[in-house]
């Protein structure tokens, strides 16, 4: 269509003097948008109250069917991501980004006729089918691009992008709750409305992501860097092709890496609350622990930058290295400081926040990592496959920390020794992913794509560690 | 197979260079940064219960850490 013509990768070529610094704020916009999922819980209560407006009455949802909302968007993000991954490549950014930016607005929209209707599977469309496209569009799609912006440090540009996931929560749990109180009337709890504008806010506020994006020129590298005539062997200078890296060790041992850092994660963000309650007995309660919910998101989000641009310093492999020996350490002892035994809330406090940001720089790490194995050429198709590990542990990470936990407690054991049972499997788990990334060796020749990609193997970053 | 995303386009001359002006890099990052501020600002808000809203008479045994 001529009209969307701008969309296309040659429309969206970086004019000479174009600076690689306008490139992370339009990444950036995306992410703090589609972060939002994070926040979908603050719709659950409203959700189930359509009918009752104050509370819960017959014929409205129960909240355990609303939840699975949330569960659908990140499982389609997951299979969005790894679908439509090489369509990406090709498309370019721009494209991708405007394609995330109508599905995910389009969530909202077709919500709000669930909310109108009181039809559930309606919002499970929207939001869930149509929302997690963009979703995984939108969270692969400045990837590529970030990282052949910024050869000299791909870890600082991806784990910027990737902190505006995490920090996309915090914009739109407060912009939500003020929307919902502000259209509530005696007759209406106001979510439906509240889907409307974020919807239309959400697709503005992408929108400039979509016009500021840019590819560079071929050639094209940052004033006065050279690339390093020697790097390590763990940074590739060839670049392997999508379906190619599926089938290598490599990209399954990175996956087992992914899955084993957040899954640990989960371990505590699932049980934050209630744990922090539990270990310490009347010492913390629910508004302070609402608060150490909150301090651990900021961790989260924190931990994106703070390790993706340690990475480009000291490598991927030992960044994730640190991930899993300190990370297993640390899930290991963190009982430990509970009520029974150091009783320090502080301590526990401590530990917990840097766990969260290590979780966090999991996340931020891995698209750096992918590019060292295998080139910038696929990247963002590489990185939409291994998210898949992302949806695994989004289910197996809940799954283990519930069972086990209802498990333990069945047997008679006292809250606080089932938490240390779940933490402690968290330490096993990094051990797993500890030996994952000790298995990780540089691609084999065979494996790289015929003809050299001119954008990728002439630029080498800088993390020749 | 070549790169789509580095399409090959003339080398321009010192001349027809006209670089990012500073300030609209700086209003890129404005217009990401009030948004991303405005929700920290509210997170911080609710991570300083933990602090205000811990029960400090039974706070800890051990020593607090420097």
């Amino acid at each position: 269509m001529a009209l969307l013509s701008f969309l296309d990768r040659e429309h969206s070529i970086a004019p000479p003097g174009y600076s690689r610094w306008l490139v992370p704020p339009a990444a950036l916009a995306i992410h703090l948008s589609i972060g939002q999922v994070y926040a979908f819980s603050v719709f659950k209560i409203p959700l189930t109250q359509l009918i009752g407006i104050t509370k819960p009455a017959a014929g409205d949802w129960k909240q355990s069917q609303v939840a699975w909302i949330f569960s659908v968007a990140i499982l389609i993000l997951g299979l969005s991501a790894a679908i439509f991954g090489k369509w990406l490549e090709t498309a370019g950014p721009r494209k991708a980004m405007f394609a995330a930016a109508v599905c995910f607005s389009a969530g909202f929209f077709v919500s709000t006729l669930g909310v109108h209707f009181h039809q559930l599977w309606i919002i499970f469309l929207g939001y869930g089918v149509i929302g997690g496209i963009g979703l995984g569009l939108g969270y692969i799609s400045p990837v590529s691009t970030l990282i052949k912006w910024f050869p000299d440090r791909p870890g600082l540009s991806t784990g910027l992008a990737i902190m505006g996931f995490g920090g996309g929560a915090m914009i739109g749990s407060p912009l939500a709750v003020k929307l919902m109180a502000y259209f509530h009337t005696p007759g209406l709890v106001g979510v439906g409305r509240t889907f409307l504008v974020m919807g239309t806010l959400y697709f503005i506020f992408m929108m400039f992501g979509v016009f500021t994006v840019r590819v560079p020129r071929a050639g094209w590298k940052p004033e006065g860097w050279t690339p390093p005539a020697k790097s390590s062997v763990m940074i590739t200078t060839h670049d392997v092709d999508v379906n190619t890296a599926f089938r290598t060790p490599q990209f399954w041992l990175l996956w087992i890496v992914l899955c084993m850092n957040v899954t640990a994660g989960i371990g505590i963000i699932e049980q934050a609350s209630p744990m922090i309650q539990d270990l310490f007995k009347g010492v913390v309660k629910p508004a302070a622990a609402a608060g150490f919910v909150g301090l651990l998101s900021l961790f989260n989000m924190g931990g994106r930058f703070f390790w993706a641009s340690i990475s480009d310093f000291i490598g991927r492999k030992a960044t994730y290295f640190i991930f899993f020996a300190l990370g297993g350490a640390l899930y290991y002892f963190v009982p430990q400081t509970g009520g029974d035994h150091l009783n320090s809330v502080r301590l526990f406090v401590a530990i917990t926040c840097v766990l969260l940001s290590m979780y966090g720089g999991g996340f931020a790490t891995i698209p750096a990592y992918l590019r060292d194995m295998f080139g910038a050429h696929h990247v963002s198709a590489i990185h939409g496959r291994l998210l898949t590990a992302w949806s695994t542990a989004g289910i197996l990470g809940p799954l283990l920390v519930n069972r086990i936990r209802e498990a333990q407690l069945l047997q008679g054991v006292d809250k606080a020794g089932a938490y240390q049972t779940v933490l402690h499997l968290m330490a096993g788990l990094l051990l797993l992913g500890f030996v994952a990334n000790l298995l990780v060796r540089p691609v084999q020749e065979r494996h790289w794509m015929s003809e050299k990609s001119p954008s990728s193997s002439a630029l080498r970053p800088a993390a020749a560690k | 197979m070549t790169d789509p995303t580095t399409a090959p386009t003339t080398a321009p001359t010192t001349a027809q260079t006209k670089k990012s002006s500073p300030a609209l890099v700086l209003l890129a990052w404005v217009i990401v940064g009030i948004p991303a501020a405005w929700g920290i600002y509210f997170t911080v808000l609710n991570a300083t219960k933990l602090f205000t809203q811990t029960s400090t008479s039974a706070l800890p045994v051990a020593a607090p850490i420097k």
